[in-house]
């Protein structure tokens, strides 16, 4: 008969056992791939929170504007954005594209002073580029082109005003001028980006545009690729260079969201303490396995005993021992990751609601996290599990087999 | 009937001596199955070290670089804070630390106000004007209550009466300022004149927090008293004290100390209070992570328990033949299990307190990981853990009780069996 | 002969010059500026690093307390500042309501000039507010100047001391540094060119150059005046600001 077959049976005589051992090599896995899942789950939001809110995947902006940015220079503009935003739009590396108009203002509530900081967006694109409609807590959106505006909860506390009130802000013109504006707020809004929550108001491009006198500039564009993935950030940046230069706008300067995002740090840090958490998690999955097939394999002293004076050898049981681990090894790896996305597959959906009324603005994480699957919470933890069991059973079988038939039998 | 029962029980305690000799005798199964609960115990004690670590550092990096442990401030200035009122002051600073330093705590006065960096074309690359907030700090104390000075990167801390500034790295940067070049600082008075300071740069910081390397400048607490006319006022005096877990100092004996002074003492929680929930929902990442940690370690415990009873079915089986009751030979697998699970998390809290010492004593450098990425946030390049007493204690509860619940599964399913049933089984 | 007229000018203007106080200058400087109305053009022109930028503008003043300043320049069409005794009032054409400056705000820089919203639409008399000391004569561009040196008498004011020249003859500022507390150098005002009409004379060329950012300076102009002139009615409203 051959080892496979034995083992296969030995498998399902002893269903009870068989199971013992499986489900432990499935929690392991299950957990394991939760565990990346929730933290590939926390690192895509921070990076899609900085891509939606702060620079867009590469940010396009006047390069004089990067150079005096602590003074604002609003009179630094990207020229006619609507003929750029169409021309980025056409190129195949490119999905969105937005226009922006910063307005650094400040309203006068009494004797204070309240800095706020304005963001002209084209709505109906907004939709799109940074869900403007999921961030509303109440009311409704501003109408585009119209005076309407939806302030972050904080400025709106600030500024005591509510939906149907007006918010009067002053503000500096690319003409260098001064002027004021007043907005209808139609709604409130909370961003999960620590800059943006705590001062912000939204109108649409088109009256930015007038109250700041841009004359179709604005202040910086964001954009992210087609492949929307980290890896092809360079490569973007450098082909939207050459876009910019062959169209003769060598003025504007292009850079990568890692440069500019104060939540890439926080991944890349993050990234480096769940490794840690998981190298534990590791830890102790093994363990669990290794405990599970060293009980597995002690239970079964008698059998060896058996096994071996009805004349099976040493590498035979070893291999047999080995067999069966790598199965129970293998379908427990396999309905681990399986469950595990079970699991997930709604939460990514749905997700985690961590319960907190405010995000960490912080470090521009949200307040709900979808957990995501990616090949290192399923497939690398399949691969890890089934070898940690293989490895778990190695050396107790080794050991068995070495036992002598009578000391075997009287275990 | 009664009588007989009564006669035939076997006290506990010979069940307990039994359980102790049955572990003895299956050492090896004993040895795997306690391994099984401390390697349980150990990790998850040691994963809650390293996350309250990992929380409680950025609490220590707010205490030491902004909040303090505590703090005295004018009423309504903490929440004007933003708009740097220096007409809501702690009056007689000096008389208030006195007092403070009198009764064993550590604390510094701090101005903080608003004005505008002026710099010039030659040495700066350009001229400009960057409105930033200032704070005047006291060189000797403040190294007591912040660890500013410490995050000094180059030049020296402004020295007490000289007319000295440092800044932060990234503003240096994006200015060009190097140490011994001349700025102004453009203000008001605390009447609300204008004021001009002509300083130099003595020294460039590099704290964890960006937000302070890019809009905060120091200069010496007597230089801004003298330049905003503050006559020993300032807007805040912050207090360190010795707590082991940041964030946790009471702030009563502070506030009964100044009750005859127009202040208001403020706690960590209450400097805090916007970033609350913050924390809570990092405890939540935290507890989510603990809890998929804790069923590991809990189906490790409970299949190795609920193997090493199934083997013994056929030893269930000839105890009940032997005419032992139930309910003993149940007691008599609980104790075992319990056992062992007191063995495995005995082992396990010092395995698990051996690690905790490591976490916080060297903690896990991942300083070469990192690359030439530069976090700029609030965190170093040193994980440390911290010591999580409630986190061992927990563990080695739950396993000891874990295993014993455990055990009875299987037990009282044999028991349902007949008892041929459990002697054929091999 | 010549020489005659000169010594006896000599004689009749220095000692009765040497009998005026530091206060008599003042109210005879203010006399000149202070008009019960007026309707004045002018230009401003801001220098800085990013280039020259001009707006135009007409002032109406009543007395010393009241005063709207009405951009015509292309960029600030409509825009308005009232300041009525202690308040100051923004309108802008883009804005329904009209922001007031109160406190420290009065103080921030008028359209990133040199000039404060406060300098730029005076306020109350400068005796209110400030000691005044002569402090000598000297002559400034040629022309004989008292010197006088103004102490703040109350925190009222954003500039604790300031030393202004005016000028002996015709009583008009020619010259003004203010200072901050630490008696550094704030601000330098030159009067560049003065203006006289219906006798009276003040300053209609101004160049105001903030010391510490070093700037090329803003440099107002009086363009054309009408002292004496009857103003609409309410003029000086909140209402008739955001016609």
């Amino acid at each position: 008969m051959k080892l496979s077959r034995i083992a296969l049976r030995n498998i399902f005589r002893n269903r009870r056992r068989s199971i013992l051992s499986i489900t432990a090599v499935t929690v392991a896995a299950m957990s394991i791939t939760l565990l990346f899942a929730l933290f590939e789950g926390i690192r895509d939001d921070i990076r899609i929170n900085a891509w939606m809110y702060e620079s867009g995947e590469v940010r396009i902006r006047n390069s004089e504007f990067d150079r005096y940015d602590y003074l604002n220079p609003v009179q630094y503009t990207v020229e006619d954005y609507r003929e750029l935003q169409d021309a980025l739009l056409k190129r195949e590396d490119v999905t969105m594209v937005s226009p922006r108009i910063n307005i650094a203002s400040a309203a006068f509530i009494g004797e204070r002073q309240i800095s706020a900081m304005g963001l002209g967006v084209d709505i109906e694109n907004e939709k799109q580029f940074m869900d403007l409609e999921s961030l509303l807590t109440a009311g409704r959106l501003p109408e585009p082109g119209s005076t309407e505006a939806v302030l972050a909860a904080r400025l709106a506390r600030d500024l005591g005003v509510d939906i149907g009130g007006t918010a009067t802000f002053l503000t500096q013109t690319r003409r260098r001028t001064s002027n004021a504006f007043t907005v209808d707020v139609v709604g409130i809004v909370r961003f999960p980006v620590a800059q943006l929550d705590y001062s912000t108001y939204v109108l649409p491009i088109e009256r930015a545009d007038r109250y700041l006198l841009m004359d179709g500039g604005a202040s910086e564009m964001l954009v992210i690729g087609a492949a929307a993935d980290t890896k092809q950030t360079t490569e973007l940046a450098a082909n939207l260079r050459g876009f910019l230069d062959q169209r003769g706008r060598e003025q504007l300067s292009v850079t990568p969201w890692t440069e500019i995002a104060p939540g890439y740090g926080y991944i890349e840090f993050a990234s480096i303490v769940y490794d840690i958490i998981a190298l534990f998690f590791f830890f102790l999955a093994s363990t669990v396995i290794i405990n599970t097939t060293m009980m597995t394999i002690h239970e079964r002293t008698k059998e060896i005993g058996t096994l071996s004076a009805l004349g099976m050898r040493g590498r035979e049981l070893v291999r047999l021992f080995f067999t069966e681990a790598a199965y129970l090894g293998f379908f427990g790896s396999l309905i681990g990751v399986c469950v595990g996305m079970v699991i997930v597959a709604p939460l990514s959906t749905f997700g985690i609601d961590l319960g907190t009324s405010i995000d960490i603005v912080d470090m521009g994480m949200s307040s709900v996290i979808y957990p995501q699957l990616n090949m290192r919470s399923t497939v690398g933890t399949f691969i890890f599990s089934f070898a940690v069991a293989l490895g778990a059973s190695y050396f107790p079988a080794r050991r068995a087999a070495r036992l002598k038939p009578v000391e075997a039998l009287r275990g | 009937m009664k009588t007989r029962r009564r006669a035939g029980r076997t006290p506990l305690k010979v069940f307990l001596i039994l359980a102790v000799k049955n572990m003895a005798r299956y050492r090896r199964r004993t040895l795997i199955t306690a391994s099984a609960i401390a390697c349980g115990v150990a990790v998850f004690a040691a994963v809650a070290s390293v996350m309250d670590g990992f929380s409680s550092e950025s609490d220590r990096n707010f205490i030491d670089y902004e909040t303090g442990s505590a703090r005295i401030v004018a009423p309504g200035y903490w929440e004007e804070r933003e708009q740097f009122p220096l007409d809501m002051v702690v009056e007689d600073s000096s008389e208030v630390i006195a007092q403070l330093e009198q009764e064993g705590w550590r604390a510094a006065g701090r101005t903080e106000f608003r004005g505008e960096l002026v710099i010039y074309y030659d040495p700066f690359p350009e001229d400009g004007n960057i409105p930033m907030a200032f704070a005047g700090v006291d060189p000797d104390r403040d190294p007591e209550v912040f660890r500013l000075k410490e995050s000094i990167e180059e030049g020296r801390f402004p020295a007490a009466g000289e007319d000295e500034l440092i800044i932060g790295r990234w503003l240096a940067d994006r200015i060009g300022a190097e140490i011994g070049y001349g700025v102004t600082i453009m203000t008001r008075t605390k009447d609300g004149y204008y004021q001009i300071m002509d300083l130099e740069i003595v020294g460039i910081f590099n704290t964890p927090n960006p937000h302070v390397n890019r809009n905060v400048g120091y200069l010496p607490l007597d230089t801004a008293d003298y330049y905003l006319e503050m006559e020993d006022a300032v807007t805040g005096v912050i207090i360190r004290g010795d707590e082991r877990v940041p964030g946790s100092l009471d702030p009563a004996p502070i506030a009964s100390l100044m009750e005859d002074r127009p202040v208001r003492v403020m706690s960590f929680s209450d400097m805090n209070k916007e970033f609350a929930e913050i924390m809570e929902m990092s405890e939540q990442i935290t507890s989510l992570i603990l809890m998929l940690l804790a069923v590991i370690a809990i189906v490790g415990i409970s299949n190795t328990m609920l193997m090493a009873v199934l083997e013994r079915e056929r030893e269930i089986g000839m105890l009940r033949a032997m005419g032992v009751r139930n309910r003993e030979i149940q007691w008599m697998f609980f104790f075992e299990a319990s056992g062992i699970g007191f063995i495995g998390a005995g082992i396990g809290v010092m395995l698990g307190s051996l690690l905790m010492w490591l976490l916080v004593t060297y903690g896990i450098d991942y300083g070469e990981m990192l690359g030439d990425i530069d976090l700029g946030y609030r965190f170093g390049e040193v994980l440390y853990g911290i010591w999580s007493f409630s986190a061992l204690i927990q563990a080695a509860i739950t396993a000891v009780i874990v295993s014993g619940v455990v055990s009875l599964i299987p037990v009282r399913r044999m028991l349902k069996k007949q008892v041929t049933d459990c002697l054929r089984h091999s | 002969m010549k020489q005659i007229i000169l010594v006896l000018a000599m004689m009749l203007t220095v000692p009765a010059a040497w009998a005026m106080t530091a206060q008599d200058i003042i109210e005879r400087m203010e006399e000149n500026q202070t008009h019960s109305t007026s309707i004045m053009e002018g230009r401003m022109v801001i220098s800085d690093r990013f280039g020259d930028r001009e707006s135009t503008y007409i002032a109406h003043t009543e007395g010393a307390g009241r005063f709207l300043v009405e951009f015509t320049s292309r960029y600030e069409e409509g825009q308005r500042i009232l300041r009525r005794d202690d308040s100051l009032y923004l309108y802008y054409p883009d804005a329904r309501e009209t922001i007031r400056l109160q406190g420290a705000a009065l103080r921030d820089s008028l359209l990133g000039s040199d000039v404060s919203y406060e300098d730029m639409t005076g306020g109350r008399g400068i005796l209110d507010d400030y000691d005044a000391k002569l402090l000598g004569e000297e002559s400034v561009g040629g022309a004989q100047a008292y010197m006088i040196e103004l102490n703040a008498k109350t925190a009222a004011v954003a500039y604790p001391k300031q030393i202004i020249w005016v000028d002996a003859e015709e009583f008009v500022m020619i010259k003004g540094e203010q200072y901050a507390r630490s008696g550094r150098l704030l601000k330098v005002t030159e009067v560049l060119e003065t203006m006289d009409v219906d006798g009276f004379r003040f300053p209609s060329r101004i160049r105001v150059t903030d010391q510490t950012r070093r700037s090329q300076g803003t440099l107002m102009v009086v363009e054309s005046a009408q002292i004496g002139v009857d103003l609409p009615a309410n003029i000086f409203s909140l209402e008739e600001l955001t016609w």
